[in-house]
């Protein structure tokens, strides 16, 4: 239940990076059009969608491909100069379990004693090229339970692994110490997280960011919280801080697409 | 309680983190990090470590020289297997290389004795499948240790138990230890089936032909057992036939590692003579695939084909050349052949894979009207059917001399006759799966690929002598075979197709110039993947 309630926010989430966009202001929509319209290269914008600032894709009823420039109808998209884009697309399976191993510095997630992965290979859409030939690269729930799965355990065994680690040999905890907490170092944190965006999303953080650093922030400071109640925090209670940033920076859509 | 605080405070959080990632600005450059991540994705399957990232902060862009060290990286390598693996799906693990006949077993047996499962063979061997309730099924638990001279190991008569069961007489011989080619680990096999017989002469006279004992025709023959380490018989599935699927996949795996990182040109992937064998390949064609099943797997070697002894377990990977023109790198491998297992599957696969068309079925039902034929078994001239036929089965023909549902190429015309009247109404398992048996059909007792290849039908005719070397060939003189390498290729790297076609159609000239680039570079496969990842399109993204 824990596992479906925090994959089924995330799908919501993956659905939003895809279609949305955060400014405003945003049309009231009418309720009995369709809101978006699927072409043969991916979802195109709601038809609601406000005007692109680099061109692209429009939808609504103009029929604008998704990407490369072009746009069409009444969807609002602008001509733009320049060449088309690529798409985006999931990271396989086989992208998600080598780069797993290579954000959490060699930890992986494991099922028994078998890299989870490969466990869960069929589970998880990977082709035997016997029943299946395609990858199933949908953001299923399914598949959301299942990198759930692995984002905890995988992120376990890496803030476990730096407990023992010499301070310049850690992974996850790069510009900080065990116990460093918001309230005790919040510069550290906040350089922390800002490489932890760059090794997990590759995502270069820049100084004063607050946009990026602020979400990242309160999730490490509420999980410590959480976690110490009403103690002094400990590095038990740190390092639940670190878990949880590494669990949602192995969540977000910024990891899982390219 | 505190994973479910944990779950809802990260489940809250990851969505107001995700709330600053959805921009407007699409589609739009990306930065250098990203370009580098999706480059590290692409060509190296993983995303890249963070001194990699910090690397670029002294640069304006990804060094090309990055690039460069991912093509040439053995990440790359694994990245290539993977993507030609979803063109010739090559696992054949669910695939029966043999039947009874050729299977070692312990079922029925005393305690971890082996002997074959088939019932004909335990027949031949003791004189009824089933020796008797007491002492066990087939030999009996004592260590046999007579046998007749001459080697062999054939157990004397005076070493047999003979028994009376009700009206019978069954004659049990005991077991003897032996070490199995797949294991160093000696077992006890029964001692009819661990006979060590090399050769034995069927028929007499003129017509008499000296087979090895693993070839399936000396199967009834009492003399012949599985051979010196049982060579001659499949063991354990796990053991054998998993470790040669096995095999098989890494064989074909090592034909594109030739084509990614090893500096040959693309063509060689379907082109190539030579083949890369390992010890469980050789062994498998010098000793067990002639102890096939007429209605399985026809894995005879082919008659040029070399075939080196060497150990099973050998796990040391030597190119070999095959012997004929007519093999044509990955498309008469035994990975593809046993995958595509008709002829027709064959033609069309490689029709999706190196020219990017497929068959569809035509808009409407014809009818004779048309100048077609309702009936005619030749489905280039029967109505509806002709649409794809008539380019199906020619392309199908250049398989045509090897074996279906096989990997044998059958150009022995004294073992293959390409016309065999003899087979006309014949239930011969040999006539019904390679003959034309039927005598109202177009040319009763023909080989099957041959049925048509007349003077109505000259492409038949053309493509069965060239193979698929020559439909390759054709490909590549016309172009078609590099464009659709380009397109495939583009379709990985940028997640959407060329757009070629319909009102969008604005990357017709970049496709020919890809294509010719790709032709006149020797067709570089690393060449050809830098060309399209360094191309602006791969710099933005939607």
């Amino acid at each position: 239940m824990r596992a479906l309630t925090s994959s089924f926010v995330v799908l919501v989430f993956v659905f939003v990076f895809v279609s949305a966009c955060t400014e405003a202001p945003v049309p009231t929509p009418t309720p009995t059009d369709p809101s978006l319209v699927v072409t043969r290269d991916g979802p195109s914008l709601p038809f609601d969608h406000p005007p692109l600032l680099g061109g692209g894709s429009a939808g609504g009823d103009g029929g604008g491909a998704a990407g490369g420039g072009s746009a069409g109808g009444s969807g609002g998209g602008a001509v733009v100069a320049g060449p088309a884009s690529a798409g985006s697309r999931r990271l396989s399976t086989r992208q998600l379990a080598k780069s797993m191993e290579t954000v959490l510095g060699g930890s992986v997630w494991m099922v028994g004693s078998t890299n989870g992965f490969d466990a869960r290979t069929r589970t998880l859409g990977e082709p035997d090229y016997i029943a299946v030939v395609d990858e199933n690269l949908e953001p299923s729930a399914l598949f959301l339970k299942f990198m759930d799965d692995a984002a905890k355990d995988g992120c376990s065994r890496a803030t476990t692994a730096d407990q023992t680690r010499a301070a310049n040999q850690r992974v996850l905890y790069k510009t900080v110490g065990l116990t460093d907490t918001v309230a005790s170092n919040r510069a550290g944190v906040d350089q922390n997280l800002g490489y932890l965006k760059l090794r997990f999303h590759g995502i270069k953080v820049a100084a004063g960011d607050e946009a990026t650093l602020a979400p990242l922030r309160k999730l490490f400071d509420d999980a410590v919280k959480g976690a110490a109640g009403t103690a002094t925090p400990t590095a038990a209670h740190v390092r639940e801080g670190w878990r949880a940033v590494c669990v949602a920076l192995l969540m977000a859509p910024e990891y899982h697409l390219y | 309680m505190k994973h479910v605080l944990f779950t809802v405070v990260a489940a809250l959080s990851a969505t107001a983190l995700a709330q600053p990632a959805a921009q407007c600005q699409q589609p739009r450059d990306i930065d250098k990090y990203q370009l580098l991540r999706r480059l590290s994705l692409d060509l190296r399957g993983r995303v890249p470590d963070v001194a990699e990232y910090e690397a670029l902060d002294a640069q304006s862009s990804v060094p090309v020289s990055v690039i460069r060290d991912y093509l040439a990286s053995d990440d790359f390598r694994v990245v290539m297997r993977r993507y030609h693996e979803d063109l010739f799906w090559p696992n054949i693990t669910n695939v029966a290389l043999n039947n009874v006949n050729s299977q070692l077993t312990t079922g029925g047996n005393p305690t971890d004795v082996w002997s074959l499962s088939s019932t004909g063979r335990r027949s031949t061997y003791r004189g009824v499948p089933d020796a008797n309730t007491t002492h066990g099924l087939q030999c009996g638990d004592f260590e046999q240790t007579q046998f007749e001279p001459g080697g062999g190991f054939r157990p004397a008569a005076a070493g047999l138990r003979t028994t009376t069961v009700g009206t019978r007489t069954v004659t049990q011989e005991g077991w003897r230890w032996v070490t199995p080619y797949w294991s160093t680990t000696p077992i006890k096999v029964c001692a009819y089936d661990a006979q060590e017989t090399e050769t034995v002469t069927l028929g007499t006279g003129t017509a008499a032909r000296t087979l090895s004992c693993g070839h399936y025709e000396t199967n009834g023959q009492k003399s012949c057992g599985c051979g010196a380490g049982l060579k001659f018989c499949f063991g354990p599935t796990a053991n054998v036939r998993t470790v040669i699927a096995n095999s098989v996949r890494e064989q074909l795996g090592r034909m594109v590692d030739r084509v990614s990182t090893g500096g040959r040109p693309y063509t060689d992937l379907v082109l190539s003579r030579t083949v890369p064998v390992n010890g469980a390949l050789a062994f498998w064609k010098k000793n067990l695939a002639s102890n096939l099943s007429t209605s399985r797997i026809w894995s005879m070697p082919d008659p040029n084909e070399p075939l080196p002894t060497r150990p099973f377990s050998d796990a040391v990977w030597i190119d070999v050349d095959r012997g004929s023109d007519l093999h044509a790198g990955v498309l008469t491998s035994a990975a593809y052949l046993i995958r595509f297992q008709t002829n027709r599957a064959r033609g069309n696969r490689y029709r999706q894979d190196f020219e990017c068309e497929t068959y569809a079925p035509p808009s409407r039902l014809e009818t004779p009207a048309d100048g077609c034929s309702a009936t005619s078994d030749d489905l280039t001239k029967r109505c509806t059917c002709r649409g794809c036929h008539r380019g199906l089965e020619p392309l199908a023909s250049h398989w045509g001399q090897l074996a279906e549902s096989g990997t044998t190429l059958m150009t022995n015309t004294t073992d293959w006759p390409r016309m065999r009247p003899t087979c006309v109404g014949s239930n011969n398992a040999i006539c019904q799966r390679f003959y034309v048996t039927n005598d109202d059909a177009d040319n009763p007792g023909a080989f099957l690929p041959y049925q048509y290849a007349d003077a109505q039908h000259p492409d038949i005719t053309q493509a069965l002598a060239g193979g698929p070397r020559k439909r390759v060939n054709e490909s590549l003189a016309n172009g078609t075979f590099a464009r659709c390498t380009v397109r495939k290729a583009w379709s990985a790297v940028m997640k959407r197709d060329l757009r070629l076609s319909g009102p969008d159609a604005d990357e017709l000239d970049l496709l020919d110039t890809l294509a010719t680039g790709f032709r006149t570079n020797n067709y570089s496969l690393p060449w050809l993947m830098e060309q399209l990842v360094t191309q602006p399109q791969y710099r933005r993204v939607r």
